[in-house]
């Protein structure tokens, strides 16, 4: 990948948690469009290197540069519209709320953005078929099943029309069917929208459906080494 | 846009949602309910007190009319209840009015109150109607009266009539209300400490109740800080959701007091016996606009304080490093409140500092240091419960609660530090009552059952002649405020022991003293026996038995008033009434602090209960579906909040029973007898009791489907 498409990059990032680091020093860039997979044992950093790239942490040292801007300097509120406008997130569970039925889960990106409600809404509905959610837009969450649940995440991290999603165990808590069926939309979408891909896993099943794959070992890349 | 979001996120959920607004509405209405009538305590009594004012004319009461008129007013008694008797005589066309009235009644012209114009009509003449002579023309209007049931007429006479009787004054006005006596002078630092020891346990119950569901909340404002929204949106939604339901508890609660109203001015006397005005009981439009409006605000800020982890990071609701134990400096306000307490009493013993802002400040700042710091002491306290109980327990249940408390003791100690402060105020006020009560409580003299004491306070004994039958007992004045009157005769009607001493200087007070004090008008200097000369001098009291039915005595008395409109007459029954007045306040306030105390802890509970079902649906219904009973999942809820509950209410006792050795003399330290503290442990009791209610849902809560991790 040449440094020109480059979208998201990483350098020296270090993170600790009290006395514990979690990031010894990591480099990792991605490309636009890119399908990255991010591997490593439990406690490896995975997540917390994830969160460090999507402004969600801030690292301790190091810097995250998305298009050109220094997403670890940047503003909350500034952040808060980099994960609205241009990124999207699927993780393990709970990043659906309960409260509001699926459709409305999945247009929450645009309603935060300022987009009117029935507009959000139309948008969302036509977001459901593309990932095999006909028909259940009025359900609540709590009454999906479980990989139905992690469509419906992959609908609303996609609908903002983000640049670059972020995927932490997004089959994490499904039967090996099931995330295959969610991994295969959630590339499948990515590839024809054009949009990065970040996932983190542990499982090689998943990491199979990326373009690319790192792998991390006590907060540092084990493999392959980092950005040139 | 958040606006909206939030009302349909916050009742979205289904029951769910609907039942934690409905909690948390409820929750925030008696709050509300509670902080309107503490704001209406003063007003009562201010009201009281104007309402009051017309009674307290004197010649030295400010012009409120161009002529004068002679005024003498009287509180007699009928059936164990005040009887005022104001007889009036204009001394020119335009003389002050009483309020409640259009005009003074002329001579032989009465004017009444609704209650005494309806015992008139039912009573025998002889027994009440002759006390009032004259053709009633009137009735007395709310305004002139202390309470619908007040007995009070006005009775038109002459001028001439009036000159000759004794105790008559010529007024220029009549009392007005608030001029010369306003509570708020007298009591502030009174109220401010009532105030705060009423508001503290309400505030903290009511940012106790917003948190329901915070566990859930939580959980929702970060899955929608992850899509975006950034910390103004997130604050906006939560603010929407809480307020939605503080507006409706404080709506609901202000129309609890409204409704609450009646019933409450009902079993408010103020020492009168009977119930007050209900539209006495209010407060200030802007005192009650601004509860209105201040509770929703706490509501709203406890969420928004509560909601600062997800506002720090979008993964606030993530794991969770286990928050830090708490320390010792918790402790620190509560020592230095009751250290407070014990120098401002030192100081007010001292004339120097007795009108000193420092003294005003001490009394101000000791109780709500203490208040301030049963609340930051709770988290300590509750983790001492819970390293006592993981060491000690022998069962999976008792450790399980015990590592729930220890997980967070901050939250424990929330849920139940609105009862430590409602058991310390319940002590406080009891204490206080038990001192008052040994203060109050010193030998008085009763009157045999039957006898009537007519208080002529100086006329000729020819005046009284009708009431000179062979039993009376008579006792003239003297000079000095001496009483004459033969001991032997006295003891005949009463029970005081002879002899009566020469004269009361001696500290300890004489119980025959209280057989003659008419309240304002006379009180005894001391006792001589008659002797030749006794018999010119005036009468000052006549005792005279009757057959002991109220019949006969209020037949006595009427007839004494129509001998002498001045007089003033008392049975036993209303000498034991004069006591009971006196510590009315004693009586009639540990009903409520122990209603207070009921309430406050059960809705805390309940409350604590409830959102802790909630919000561990999922754990207990894994834990269930693995085997545990429902019985032992129940006994850890009910042991992980009632352990720290009664440890809480001990404390909050025990740091009462320090204020009150800080407060009181030694000897007014008396222990409260034993049904006082029965009643608070049946108030904490109870309160788990109703918070039990709440356990049933468990089987609902905790069912399969609860598993499923949205």
């Amino acid at each position: 990948m040449s440094g020109d498409t480059r979208l998201l990059t990483g350098r020296g990032l270090r993170k600790s948690f009290g006395a514990t680091p979690a990031l010894r020093g990591m480099d990792l860039s991605v490309d636009a469009g890119e399908v990255l997979a991010v591997m490593g044992p439990s406690g490896s950093g995975k997540s917390t290197l994830l969160h460090c790239l999507a402004g969600i942490l801030t690292p301790d040292a190091g810097e995250v540069t998305f298009d050109g801007r220094r997403v670890d300097q940047l503003p909350d509120r500034e952040r808060s519209r980099l994960r609205r406008a241009e990124f999207g997130f699927v993780f393990q569970f709970g990043q659906l709320v309960p409260e509001l039925p699926v459709l409305e889960n999945v247009a929450l990106p645009l309603l935060l953005g300022g987009r009117g409600r029935r507009a959000a809404v139309a948008a969302a509905e036509e977001w459901l078929p593309r990932l095999g959610l006909d028909g259940l837009g009025r359900r609540l969450p709590g009454e999906l099943a479980g990989g139905q649940v992690q469509r419906a995440a992959i609908a609303r991290a996609l609908i903002a029309g983000p640049r670059l999603v972020f995927a932490d165990e997004p089959t994490g808590s499904l039967d090996s069917v099931a995330a295959d069926e969610v991994m295969e939309l959630l590339v499948t979408t990515a590839r024809e929208e054009r949009i990065g891909v970040v996932v983190v896993t542990h499982e090689p099943r998943v990491a199979a459906y990326a373009d690319r794959r790192v792998t991390m070992r006590d907060g540092r890349v084990v493999q392959p080494a980092a950005v040139p | 846009m958040s606006v909206p979001l939030g009302i349909r996120i916050a009742f979205a959920g289904g029951r769910e949602s609907v039942a934690r607004m409905a909690l948390m509405a409820v929750g925030v209405a008696v709050g509300v309910a509670l902080l309107l009538f503490t704001l209406t305590a003063m007003p009562v009594l201010q009201r009281h007190v104007d309402r009051l004012a017309w009674h307290r004319t004197t010649a030295a009461s400010p012009p409120t009319a161009p002529d004068p008129a002679l005024w003498l007013a009287v509180t007699d008694r009928y059936a164990g209840q005040d009887v005022i008797r104001a007889h009036v005589a204009a001394l020119g066309p335009r003389p002050p009015v009483p309020p409640g009235v259009d005009r003074l009644p002329g001579p032989g012209e009465v004017v009444v109150s609704p209650a005494l114009a309806e015992l008139l009509r039912t009573v025998p003449d002889d027994q009440l109607r002759n006390r009032f002579p004259g053709r009633v023309i009137g009735i007395i209007g709310p305004d002139g009266l202390i309470a619908p049931a007040e007995l009070v007429g006005i009775v038109g006479r002459t001028p001439q009539e009036l000159r000759a009787t004794d105790g008559a004054v010529e007024i220029r006005g009549i009392e007005q209300p608030g001029k010369r006596m306003s509570l708020a002078g007298f009591y502030r630092i009174l109220i401010s400490l009532v105030a705060v020891l009423i508001v503290g346990p309400v505030v903290v119950f009511v940012a106790m109740v917003t948190r329901v569901g915070a566990a859930r909340r939580e959980q929702r404002f970060t899955a929608i800080r992850l899509a975006g929204a950034t910390r103004l949106q997130t604050a906006a939604l939560a603010a929407t959701e809480t307020a939605a339901a503080a507006i409706a508890g404080s709506l609901l609660g202000w129309l609890g007091f409204l409704a609450a109203r009646p019933v409450v001015a009902n079993r408010v006397t103020l020492g009168h016996g009977i119930p007050i005005f209900v539209e006495d009981l209010t407060a200030p439009s802007w005192q009650m606009l601004l509860v209105l409006v201040a509770v929703p605000a706490l509501a709203v800020a406890t969420t928004l304080v509560a909601l600062q982890r997800v506002q720090l990071s979008p993964l606030g609701a993530g794991p969770r490093a286990r928050p830090r134990s708490p320390r010792d400096w918790r402790l620190v306000p509560l020592v230095a409140g009751i250290a407070g307490t014990w120098y401002s009493v030192k100081l007010s013993n001292d004339p120097a500092y007795v009108e000193s802002a420092l003294l005003r400040w001490l009394n101000l700042l000791s109780p709500l240091s203490i208040l301030v710091g049963l609340v930051l002491a709770g988290p300590l306290v509750c983790f001492w419960i819970s390293r006592g109980l993981a060491r000690w327990s022998g069962s999976a249940t008792t450790l399980v609660a015990a590592r729930r408390i220890a997980a967070d003791p901050y939250t424990m100690s929330r849920a139940v530090s609105g009862v430590a402060l409602a058991m310390f105020v319940a002590t406080v006020l009891g204490w206080s009552a038990t001192a008052e009560r040994a203060l109050g409580g010193h030998p008085r003299a009763s009157l045999d059952r039957g006898v009537v004491a007519v208080h002529a306070l100086g006329v000729p004994e020819a005046s009284l002649a009708p009431l000179m039958s062979g039993d009376a007992v008579v006792a003239r004045s003297s000079a000095g405020m001496l009483v004459v009157v033969r001991c032997a005769d006295l003891a005949r009607v009463s029970d005081v022991r002879c002899p009566l001493p020469a004269s009361l200087d001696g500290p300890d007070p004489q119980p025959a003293t209280e057989l003659f004090v008419v309240p304002n008008r006379f009180g005894p200097a001391g006792f001589i026996e008659p002797g030749p000369e006794s018999a010119g001098l005036l009468v000052q009291t006549v005792f005279v038995p009757t057959d002991g039915t109220p019949a006969a005595e209020e037949r006595v008395r009427t007839l004494a008033a129509s001998l002498v409109p001045a007089a003033r007459t008392e049975t036993s029954a209303d000498l034991a009434a004069r006591t009971a007045a006196q510590l009315a306040w004693v009586d009639g306030a540990l009903p409520p602090a122990m209603a207070f105390v009921l309430l406050v802890a059960a809705c805390s509970l309940t409350v604590a209960t409830v959102s802790g079902l909630m919000e561990r649906r999922r754990p207990f219904a894994l834990l269930r579906a693995s085997g545990v009973r429902l019985g032992e999942l129940r006994r850890i809820v009910l042991l992980e909040t009632g352990l720290p509950l009664v440890v809480t209410a001990l404390g909050g006792v025990a740091t009462a029973m320090l204020v009150m050795y800080a407060s009181l003399p030694r000897e007014e330290w008396v222990m409260p007898e034993i049904r006082f503290f029965a009643g608070l442990g049946v108030g904490v009791l109870a309160a788990l009791a109703v918070s039990a209610l709440a356990l049933p849902l468990m089987d609902v809560a905790t069912r399969h489907d609860s598993a499923r991790f949205e």
